[in-house]
């Protein structure tokens, strides 16, 4: 079967897949307890017994971003999932129905969408008291809106088809209309836009730990760990680099996964 | 010397999906002041024709494989980029389908006639600009000075078909393709179009090369025709005669297929099948899996094109 | 004498735009009999595909009263009206985008089925499938495929096999004919004709192509900017045209035949935009025969002779000048 993507977008897919397996997996891959603490191991780096190094409180650096992917994957993944879930829906809404729906709908996104990402991030997140479901529901609100507004045009192009008019002519009902028509023609673009606000989530949620807003301590996350290993940079830089390159990492495949389905997507090139 | 001369073009398009013949051994002539028509339906390379007599194919997918297209006897499928640019819009000029995408819409009319003007002499921006309202003018339309300060989305199909002929005649060529310059317009502003091509060809004498695929079209305004099938030319006639005693059968079949307007026949005529894709085109003549006259031959040899008597031109082993 | 299939009374649209409104139909009346072909001919911005839709309700009409089988539709809550569908369908001008790309051939044909619940399980509804595509001359091999590999008069028939599907009564055709070739023409022109013979199906047939409206049209219906000026049997139209907008429109048309490069009525001027009709009656800025009473009146549609009724207030026979 000729599939027709590039070997980049290939590596991307199956590195954040893997990504996602090791993280869901820490709890049986992490070498040590991400909590253990020893005041003689600590500020080390890479040795055969700590590979990626310990931090200030002699924790295992690797068996800590193994757990924190835990955590800000799992952020990442959900948030803008239900988002996309809301989203998409009143977008679908809003681009077919028009009138009062629409304007009402588009109105309350444009608001939400007119405060910075991260500002509104943070002051839901400080208004809800900063945990993991605070943070979850946080970067949702901010990507709510954006779904919105694209399934709201790709819905306004797939309406003007004329076998959407055909389809109400054979008789459908609006809602079957929506899911079993626009939805599908407007997935597309929807799929890839999802995968990459993930990658924008995961780096969101990085933020927003690093601000002491998403897990608390001394539960790993990315963003809290390089939060921690801020104070001591030069005597100790692994924590921060570790953490910090394996949200680049993250960041970057989810992109290329992004691409990847888009290509795949394609009615006529692809699957 | 004949002002345009095309000899056995092939123009070939490389594909994924491998290598289509769009245009595949087409030869014709036309004399200044004259007027041909290239008819054929979707697929059959008349576009790709057109467009390779000003090199402005697609290069990639597409290329001009062998052939020559000798304009005032310079050959253009192998002219130096700047002589090119010299030619197009100046000595040869081309009007596309839809008026709306030919005219840039940041632009007033005139500011476009007059570029084309600029581009080709050495005419100042005064000049240029009593050049373009000149050429309103001359295309018919009223009020040319307001009209010229116009942008195209003030204006309607109809001036905006007649400003895209402006610019194409802004520098006097000596031949105008018009690629389905009425497709687009409705039939009454049609008709008005076609009867500005008829009067500008009898007051300036350019050689006109029109595309379309209504017959209706091709009967009223032009003196030779040819009709195109998959890549090939298939007849060359003069009109009168083509549409009087069509010898190939595709040509038949076309012109039985068209309903008429003054009578109702109890069913139309149809030519049975489909044009096949292009990546798969039968052996021999490509007509022949839909083609009444069949012989074995024609599953084994392509055609050559002969003379068939009454000045046409056909291609087929029947007519031999 | 049996009531027509659909009787159209007074069939209005407006659209309101920034500084007033788009007359886009204004007070179009007409009736179609049951297994007649009426066509609705005109040029851009005359209103005769939005006519077609507000025949479905695609387009909600402004005013006016459409009755299909002695019922008034524009009367009907959602759930008649989607029961009404099956009998009233439609076949759209563009092969490429009337069709789903994402589903099968078997599912787009079938949605009438699936919708009103016609096929008790999915054998009945292939079997009934297949035998539509082979009505409209196409093959089962077809089911499985989708519109992307079709050409675009095969697309077309599927967009037919589908609109036979609840088996209908009237198909409205919106320039079904316009974006193919014209071999592909021929067979889909003959494809409906024969149908028609098959089914008894009326069609409302919308076109600007007037040749291809000859031959298939028991009647032709002529608008021009939102009005219907002339209504008469397709002969009686072509060969004795009452107003002069129908007179221009027949001798504007380009016939395949050199011999006739005939003199035309050419009109001047554009096509005015429905969003600024013209006072009176909206043809006499273009009228070779305007005097001051067509500004001032609207000609009514009156009859002229025989059921053919012209809205010209100096309507007489004009033989198309040879």
């Amino acid at each position: 079967m000729n599939i027709p993507i590039s070997k980049l977008t290939a590596i991307g897919a199956g590195l954040s897949l893997l990504l996602i397996l090791l993280a869901a997996f820490s709890p049986w891959i992490a070498p040590l307890d991400p909590l253990d603490q020893s005041f003689i191991a600590a500020n080390q780096g890479p040795t055969v017994e700590h590979w990626f190094g310990t931090d200030s409180f002699g924790r295992d650096v690797l068996s800590r971003v193994l757990f924190g992917g835990r955590v800000s994957l799992a952020i990442g993944i959900l948030a803008p999932v239900l988002s996309a879930l809301a989203g998409v829906w009143a977008g679908m809404l809003a681009g077919y129905l028009g009138g009062w729906t629409d304007r009402l709908l588009s109105r309350a996104s444009d608001l939400l969408m007119s405060f910075p990402t991260l500002l509104l991030g943070v002051m839901i997140a400080a208004a809800l008291g900063p945990s993991f479901q605070s943070a979850v529901i946080a970067i949702a609100v901010a990507l709510f809106p954006r779904f919105v507004r694209l399934s709201r045009s790709a819905t306004q192009v797939v309406r003007r088809e004329p076998f959407i008019d055909a389809s109400i002519a054979a008789g459908r009902g609006t809602v079957s209309i929506l899911f079993h028509h626009i939805l599908p023609n407007i997935a597309g673009p929807l799929v890839v836009a999802l995968s990459l606000w993930i990658a924008t989530a995961i780096r969101l949620e990085a933020a927003l730990s690093f601000l002491g807003l998403g897990a608390q301590p001394p539960t790993p996350s990315w963003g809290n760990m390089i939060r921690d290993g801020m104070s001591d940079l030069v005597g100790d830089p692994w924590p921060a680099a570790f953490a910090g390159a394996a949200i680049t990492v993250s960041v970057l495949a989810f992109n290329m996964v992004g691409d990847a389905l888009r290509d795949l997507l394609d009615p006529e090139t692809g699957l | 010397m004949s002002l345009l001369e095309v000899n056995d073009l092939r123009v070939h398009l490389f594909t994924d999906r491998g290598v289509i013949k769009a245009v595949d051994g087409v030869s014709f002539a036309v004399e200044a002041g004259r007027s041909l028509g290239i008819v054929g339906e979707s697929g059959c390379g008349k576009t790709m024709t057109a467009l390779s007599l000003m090199r402005l194919i697609p290069q990639p997918p597409a290329r001009i494989v062998s052939g020559s297209i000798r304009f005032d006897g310079e050959d253009v499928a192998t002219m130096a980029p700047d002589r090119l640019r010299a030619l197009r819009g100046n000595r040869i000029a081309m009007i596309y389908q839809d008026p709306m995408t030919s005219l840039n819409p940041v632009f007033t009319v005139g500011e476009q006639i007059a570029e084309a003007v600029r581009l080709h002499r050495r005419d100042g921006r005064t000049a240029a600009w009593a050049r373009a309202v000149e050429v309103l003018r001359l295309v018919g339309i009223p009020d040319p000075d307001r009209v010229a300060r116009s942008y195209p989305h003030q204006l309607s199909g109809g001036m905006r078909q007649r400003a895209v002929i402006g610019i194409a005649l802004a520098c006097d060529p000596k031949l105008l393709i018009a690629d389905e310059p009425t497709t687009a317009l409705d039939v009454t502003i049609q008709a008005q179009i076609l009867e500005l091509l008829r009067r500008l060809q009898g007051e300036l004498g350019t050689g006109i090369i029109l595309i379309t695929h209504d017959l209706g079209v091709i009967a009223d305004l032009v003196d030779d025709v040819i009709v195109m099938y998959a890549g090939k030319l298939v007849e060359h006639a003069p009109v009168r005669q083509l549409f009087a005693a069509p010898r190939h059968p595709y040509t038949n079949g076309l012109l039985r297929s068209v309903p008429s307007l003054e009578t109702r026949e109890r069913r139309l005529q149809t030519i049975d099948g489909t044009v096949p894709p292009a990546h798969a085109m039968p052996n021999g003549c490509r007509f022949n899996p839909r083609c009444t006259l069949v012989q074995d031959i024609c599953h084994a040899q392509e055609p050559p094109l002969n003379d068939v008597g009454g000045g046409t031109q056909a291609a087929c082993w029947a007519l031999v | 004498m049996t009531a027509p299939l659909l009787a159209v009374q007074g069939l209005t649209k407006h659209f309101p735009i920034a500084g007033g409104q788009v007359k886009a139909v204004d007070g179009v009346s007409f009736d179609v009999a049951a297994g007649e072909t009426l066509a609705l001919v005109g040029e851009s911005g005359c209103g005769k595909s939005t006519t077609g839709r507000m025949l479905l309700r695609l387009t909600e009409p402004t005013a006016g009263s459409i009755v299909f089988g002695g019922v008034d539709l524009l009367g009907l809550g959602r759930s008649d009206l989607r029961r009404r569908r099956r009998e009233l369908q439609i076949v759209f001008q563009d092969p490429y985008a009337s069709l789903s790309p994402r589903n099968r051939v078997e599912d787009i044909i079938a949605e009438p089925l699936d919708v009103h619940g016609l096929c008790a399980t999915r054998e009945e509804r292939r079997n009934r499938v297949i035998e539509l595509l082979r009505l409209v001359g196409l093959d089962a091999i077809h089911l499985r495929r989708h519109p992307f590999e079709f050409s675009g008069g095969q697309r077309q028939r599927i967009a037919i096999a589908r609109a036979l599907a609840p088996q209908p009564r009237l198909i409205v055709a919106d320039e079904p004919v316009s974006a193919l070739d014209v071999s592909v023409q021929a067979q889909v022109v003959n494809l409906m004709q024969d149908l028609q013979e098959k089914f008894g199906l009326a069609y409302v047939f919308i076109s600007h192509d007037l040749a291809v409206v000859r031959h298939i049209a028991h009647r032709v219906a002529v608008m021009y900017l939102g009005r219907l000026v002339e209504i008469a049997s397709t002969e009686t139209l072509f060969s004795a045209p009452h107003h002069p907008y129908t007179q221009a429109l027949l001798s504007a048309a380009p016939v395949p035949d050199p011999e006739r490069r005939r003199s035309r009525i050419v009109l001047t001027g554009d096509v005015p935009s429905p969003a600024s009709v013209p006072g009176g009656c909206h043809f006499h800025p273009r009228c070779p025969l305007a005097q001051p009473v067509c500004r001032d009146t609207v000609p009514a549609l009156r009859d002229v002779g025989g059921g053919h009724r012209a809205a010209c207030h100096f309507a007489k026979p004009f033989p198309i000048p040879i």
